[in-house]
This record gives C-alpha cells, structure tokens and sequence, in this order.
C-alpha cells in the first residue's frame, strides 16, 4: 500500500507547486511588462504605435562650386515680388490631446473620460480595483471606484460566504430551545399549578412570583431543566461570529462606493469603460484633473500596485464670466422741503394781545416754542424757509371782535418770537467767532455767514374762533351726554356762528363746555417750513451700494443662479439677463437683451439664447456680429455647447483657419 | 382470599381518596414496581411522602406466597418473602423529579430456593440497610416512571436445607450478607 501511495502523492505534490509556479509566472510577468491602465478622452483613439523618431531629413545642402566658393542649395519658391525665397517644409508633429473643455450648466459639469484595461491585467483568480481621483481647487476627491473580478475570484468569494453561512446557520438564536419544555410543563404542572394555570391566560400577570410549596420558583425550574452545555456552546459559537467570518470570507465583496463591479468570463481584448461624472462646481473652479490609479488582488492579498497613469484635464468655461461688475448705486428720492409745527397755548388776559410770560403756564409754553426755534436754527440738516403763526380764539363774544382780537395777538407773537430768533442768531453769531486769515484780514467765519444769510420769513394769520377743534372735542369728549352731544351738533348748519353761540349758551352741557373745552381753543400755531441745507434741486442720487444688487451678482458668480435670479429680477438690466440665461429662463433673458444696444457681449449673449431656442439663423447672425465685434469671441464659441454646435455644423471657424494658419 | 380482597379494596379507596386532593401541593406518592414482579412473582407497593425540597420518605411491603412446581423434587423454585423497608431518598433537584439516591432499613423473612439449579434452599429473617438510586422520569403532573437499582446488606438468621423440597437441614445460625436487592422499573402515582 505505502508502495502505491508514494508516487501518488509526490506526484499530487509536484502539480500543486507547478500550479502555483504558474501562477507566480505570471505575476513577475505582470511586474516586468508594467503595464499601464489608461483613461482618454470618449472618442479619440490614442495611438497605439508612439511616434518613431526618424533621423531628421535635411533639406539643405552645403556644396562648394569648383571656385571653392559655399554654395547652399534648397528648396525655393517665388514670391509676388518676383525674389526667390527659401521655402520650408515641417513635418506635422501629432499630438494627442490630454484636455478638454467642458462648460458649466445649472452649476454642473459633466466629466467623461474612456478607462483602458489591458488586457494582461485580467486573469480568472484576480480582481483589479481602479480609483479615479478628481483634484480641483487644490483639493482631491476619490470619485467611485471601478472593480473588474476574475470568474475563479467571485467563486471563491461567494465559497467563503456559504461557508459563514452555514456557520451561522448552525447558531441558535431561540434560547428556548435549550429548555426541555415538555419536562418543564409537567414539573411546574405538578409542583407550581398557579404558573400552569396561566399557560393560556394573556392578562396581565402580577409581579408576585409563584412557588411550589417547597419554594421553588418557575425562574428555578427553567434553569434546571436547560440544556446548559449546549448553551455554552451555542454562545461560544455567536462570540466567534467576527472571527469566523475573518476566516472564511478572506475578500469581501464590495459595495460601497463602487461605480461598477463587473465579472468577466472569458475576456479577450482589453476592457474600455465610459465613466461618467457630475460635478458640482464651485466659484473660481478653473480646471479638473483626473488620475487613475488601481491594485490588482489574489484572494485578499495585494499583488501589484498599477501605477497612475499620466492625467486627464477638463478646463471649465461658465456663464458666470459674462456679468458686468461694475458697482451700482442707490437711487434715493429725497424731497428738498419739509415741514415741522407746534402747537402751543399762551393764554392772554381777556380782550388783550400782549405776551404775559408771567400768566399761566406761559412761561412753559413759550420756553418750549423758544427751544423748538433754537433747534430748528441749529439744525444741520435743514434751513428754515419761513414760519407762519396762526392764532385762534374761543367763542366767547362775536365772531368780528374774536377775528380781530385773534389777528393782533398772532401778530404779537409774530413780534415777540422774531425778536427772540434775531437774538438767537446774534449770540450763534459771537460764537462761531472770526476767524483770522492771513491775506484778508478779519473775516466772519463761514458758519456764521450762513446763519447770517437766513432771510426767513415771519407772517402771522388770525384763526378767528377755532370752531372745528371745537367740534372735534366735544365728539371726543366722554363727560357729555349723547342727548347733549346731539344737541350740540344740531346748531351745526347755523351760519351765523354768533347766533349758535347763543343757542349753545342755554344748555346744561355749557358750563362744563366752557369750562373744559374753551381753554383748548384758545391756542397759537406754529408752521415752520424748512428745506434741506445745501440742496438745490428735488432729487438727489446717493452714494450708498446698492447691496442687494451686488448681492445678486455676487450670487452669479457663485453658481448659485436661483438666488441671483430672485435677487436681480427687478433690475432687468444685463446683469439679471445673465442671471437668466444662466437658469435656462430664455425668455425673460431675451426680454431684457433685445432691447439693449448690441455690443460684442449682448450679441454673444444673444446668439446663445437664439441657439437654445432653436433659431440658428438669428443665432449664427448674431455671433458674427459679435465676432466682428470682438475677436476674443471666435475662440469663446468654442467653450459653450450652445454655439460650438452651431460652428461645427456651419463650418463657422473655416474662414478663419485659412488666415491663422 | 377475603383479607386479600378487604386489603385491596383498602389500597383503592386511598389511592382514590388521596387523588382527589389535586389541587393540594403534590407530597405523597404510591409506587409500584414491575421489576418486583420479575422476582418470581413478587407484590409490592410503596408510599411515599415528600418532606421538603429535597427528601422524601418512604415506606414499603413485598409479598411473594408462591411456589412453582410443588412437589417436584429436581424443579420446584420460590422465593417466598415479605419484605417491609423504610427509607429516606434524596433528590439534588426536586422530589420526585429526577435522579435519587435512597437509603433503607429493611426486614425480610424469606424462603428461596431452586432457582438456577441450585438445590440448596434457605429460609430465614434478615434485618439491613441498602442503598439505591435511580432516576424518576415525569411522564404527567400524575405519575411517574421510576428507575433504579438497589443493593443491601446486614444480618440474617438462617437455616438451610439441602432442597427446595425436602426438609435435610445443612446448617443454621447469623451470618452478615450483602446481596442486591431490587431492579425498580416502576410506575409513581403522585398526589
């Protein structure tokens, strides 16, 4: 038997190891070759042969004529006037492009590149992993990652899940099954009836614990007749559950954050991949490189690192360029006049006009139109125009000698209250100074000069009895009954205001009337009109900035094209087109721009807004316009889709090409 | 016949009385054993009481009146006894419930012989301790199925006979012994 067995297993044992030689083979293959994963650009094929460097061709040559004089021969033509010139030839030079231009709409960008896997990377037992990489801003960002598994890997992986499987399946989650329920039962059915008795009761049980008779509670039972071993063993095993799955499942299959997990058979050729992906961008977002790096794995060990591969660039072009930053102001209507008044009650002795200061409550009254002067006099904002005082009277004795009496104390007042405001700028005057310049000699100061300059009118109207505050009053009034109210107000229509004095004169309400009301009547009123120091005309333009509108610009070059569009709305100038076109509301923007004057950028503006509606004629009119307008546009249609659709399809660059080149 | 019959009449009449106290707490209990009547043909009965937790006690009779093949010198066998025992069980776990240990005091008047070709026959009293244990199996809240094995020993005072038949005396006297004494596969009724 060991004869047999020998040659067996020695034979058994030199397979193994040729498999494995095998497969270490083509590792150190793999490693020498070094190949490389490649990402390009969807659509353009890089070329596979590099480009041989030839030994340069010479197209002059240096010959001595029999006089031993250099002679240079080459390649001649003539030109237009009539000398001949060298003529060169340059081989072309190919150059793969390793950038493209993307433009930015709706505050995306889509980013598409075509992923190469040669094919020396893919084997049955091998998983390769790629991880693009995004830098932007200086900042980078590990995009999806791209997962090719061999045929044989995903077997022995979804092995190693069946084998945890099973090992969990052999745990046992019902702790009841260790119990030995039948024997229980018929314990505690015997020994503890008042536990039994509950076996198909659902009401709520009290927390009283039942005992059998020997004090041995249900809890007792359970654990004696549990199989304690078989517990031990069964939490023994979920314990190990982290272990056991570190040892079957060696290479976890992968889920999160993987643009594609793709098993492959029977792969001939290298694998090309599209990948596709949304970015959000950000301001002041210029340019995207994207870098491909990948391992490649033998069950869960790392077998070759597969260097990056050399970057791709996506340049990003945005609406957002085109705002018009220039600062806006605030447009403010201020009023040049303005108006202020007071009312004040000075009480005069009956029948007199002149100014008590001592009578009453004069003092104050007068204290506070002298202060409301001063203030005004003072005031920086406003200069004062003129004051007009009105004086009223009660209506006590006729209405001729009250009109009278009324029109001589305003006209006091007027006397007293100029006479006052004459003293006022005089004292203003002493302390502003003199100011002392060198060449002039004594000069006022300039503020003093101002006060100076004031000729403020004063005028003085009499009111005559002050029957409509009169009016008013007793409406207010809550002390007169509403039969008296209605009396009151029945002498309305009376014309002669002397006769519906005397009417009044005979009611009960009177007395109070005359008492409480009569004093308010007898009042002088003071207008003071002003108008804004310095100010000329009516409207002014301020200074300020406007925020909001700088707030909606600032939001267009932030990308955030919504809030610029509330923000700029009702600006409707270029700005908030802009902000439109950026939204995509075409209409709105082609609103604002049809009417402004066609310059390079409102052409260009607008040739975009035709091509989105589809009006290619208007729209290729307009970018030629714009052009013509502006040359820095022919190379800006290249970068919005909008118009490099147009100029492909029209050939729109070809004129062009024949100059530049 | 009729002492036997009043005596079984008796052992019902308990058995009924004392089953109808289920609502009581479960103390006492009356077993029979089927290993005792592989014995030749032996009767027992035993009653039990638990006394806590842990311990019961018990007290037992067996009877065996018979004697197989009368009269035939070469085949005739008995093993005629009445046994009377008390004894203590224990349970680690629970009275009746479960494995035991038992200990007993035991009198045995008792004639046997024949058996196995042996002629020699003996009669005699015995007085002794045995130890058994076993384990009782709950089968419903009622009863019981118990197994167990027993051995005892002590002192006997014999006289021995050359056959199961005839009456040569071949010794007599006190001697100490220790024999096994019951296989129980038994039923437990318990109240």
């Amino acid at each position: 038997m060991m004869g047999r067995v020998c040659p067996i297993l020695s034979l058994a044992v030199l397979c193994w190891m040729a498999c494995s030689c095998g497969a270490s083979r083509k590792v150190s293959a793999l490693k020498r070759s070094a190949p490389e994963v490649n990402i390009s650009l969807p659509g353009e094929k890089e070329l596979r042969e590099p480009v041989t460097l030839e030994r340069p061709e010479q197209d002059t040559l240096v010959v001595y004529d029999f006089d031993g004089r250099k002679v240079m021969l080459m390649k001649a033509v003539m030109d237009e006037n009539g000398d001949m010139v060298a003529n060169e030839e340059l081989k072309a030079a190919v150059v793969t492009a390793r950038f493209r231009n993307v433009a930015e709409r709706h505050g995306k960008v889509d980013l598409e590149f075509q992923v190469t896997v040669p094919r020396v990377m893919l084997e049955q037992d091998w998983q390769t992993r790629f991880y693009p990489d995004m830098f932007m801003l200086g900042d980078s960002t590990r995009l999806d990652m791209l997962i090719l598994t061999g045929d044989q890997y995903r077997k022995t992986q979804l092995r190693g899940y069946q084998r945890y499987n099973n090992f969990i399946a052999g745990i046992v989650s019902d702790t009841t099954k260790f119990i030995n329920l039948s024997l229980l039962e018929r314990f505690l059915q015997r020994n503890i009836p008042q536990v039994y008795a509950y076996k198909y009761d659902q009401s709520f049980v009290s927390e009283e614990e039942f005992t059998s008779c020997f004090g041995v509670t249900e809890r007792q039972a359970i654990e004696h007749y549990t199989d304690k071993f078989a517990r031990y063993l069964n939490n023994r095993k979920k314990a190990r559950m982290g272990v056991m799955y570190r040892r079957y499942v060696k290479a976890p299959i992968v889920t999160d954050r993987v643009r594609l997990d793709t098993v492959f058979v029977n792969q001939r050729g290298d694998f090309v991949y599209n990948y596709v992906q949304t970015v959000e961008t950000r301001p002041n977002l210029r340019k995207i490189d994207i870098v491909l790096s990948g391992e490649i794995f033998r069950q869960d060990f790392l077998l070759y690192n597969v260097p990056r591969c050399k970057p791709l660039t996506f340049y990003i072009s945005s609406i957002s360029t085109f705002t018009d930053n220039t600062e806006r102001y605030l447009t403010k209507i201020i009023e040049r006049r303005a108006e202020a008044n007071a009312a004040c009650h000075i009480e005069f002795e009956k029948g007199r006009w002149d100014i008590r200061p001592d009578l009453g409550v004069n003092s104050l009254e007068i204290g506070r139109i002298k202060d409301n002067i001063r203030e005004i006099l003072l005031n920086e904002k406003f200069d004062l125009d003129s004051i007009m005082i009105r004086s009223y009277a009660s209506p006590e004795g006729s209405v001729a000698m009250n009109d009278a009496l009324s029109a001589r104390r305003a006209a006091a007042a007027r006397e007293y209250f100029s006479s006052y405001m004459s003293h006022v700028r005089d004292s203003l005057r002493r302390e502003a100074g003199l100011s002392i310049s060198v060449d002039d000699g004594l000069r006022e100061s300039d503020t003093a000069s101002a006060y100076l300059d004031q000729g403020v009118r004063f005028s003085s109207r009499a009111g005559g009895e002050n029957w409509d505050l009169l009016d008013r009053l007793v409406r207010a009034d809550t002390l007169i009954s509403e039969a008296a109210r209605e009396k009151y107000f029945s002498y309305e229509g009376l014309k002669n205001l002397d006769e519906r004095e005397n009417r009044m004169m005979k009611d009960e309400s009177y007395a109070h009337i005359r008492d409480d009301l009569y004093p308010k009547l007898r009042s002088v009123r003071f207008d003071f009109y002003l108008h804004r120091k310095g100010m000329v005309k009516d409207t002014v333009h301020t200074t300020e900035l406007d925020t909001t509108y700088m707030r909606g610009v600032q939001a267009i070059r932030d990308r955030d094209y919504g809030t610029a569009c509330a923000l700029l709305g009702s600006y409707q100038d270029f700005n908030s087109a802009v902000a439109y076109l950026a939204n995509d509301r075409n209409l709105s923007a082609m609103r604002i721009l049809e009417l402004m004057e066609r310059t390079a950028v409102v052409n260009y503006l607008l040739a975009i807004l035709y091509s989105r509606l589809g009006d290619e004629q208007k729209a290729v009119q307009c970018y030629i316009h714009s052009c013509s307008q502006d040359r820095a546009y022919v190379s800006r249609g290249n970068l919005d889709p909008e118009i490099s659709r147009l100029i492909k399809k029209y050939d729109l660059h070809k004129e062009d090409d024949d100059f530049t080149y | 016949m009729n002492m036997k019959r009043i005596k079984l009449i008796l052992l019902a009449v308990s058995v009924g009385l004392l089953s109808s106290f289920q609502a009581h707490a479960q103390k006492a209990a009356v077993s029979v054993n089927a290993g005792d009547a592989l014995c030749l043909g032996t009767a027992g009965a035993e009653v039990s009481y638990a006394v806590a937790r842990n311990w019961s006690l018990n007290a037992g009779a067996r009877f065996n009146p018979w004697t197989f093949n009368k009269g035939d010198a070469k085949r005739q066998t008995q093993l005629r006894h009445q046994t009377y025992a008390v004894g203590a069980r224990f349970w680690p776990w629970y009275v009746y419930s479960g494995l035991w240990f038992g200990a007993k005091a035991q009198y045995q008047e008792y004639n046997r012989g024949g058996f196995k070709g042996r002629l020699r026959t003996e009669e005699g009293d015995a007085f002794g301790l045995g130890v058994e244990m076993g384990y009782s199996w709950i089968v419903t809240h009622a009863f019981n199925l118990n197994f167990g094995l027993g051995a005892w020993g002590g002192y006997t005072e014999y006289v021995s006979y050359d056959c199961p038949y005839c009456g040569r005396r071949t010794g007599d006297g006190g001697k100490f012994f220790i024999l096994p004494n019951e296989l129980i596969v038994g039923l437990v009724f318990v109240f």
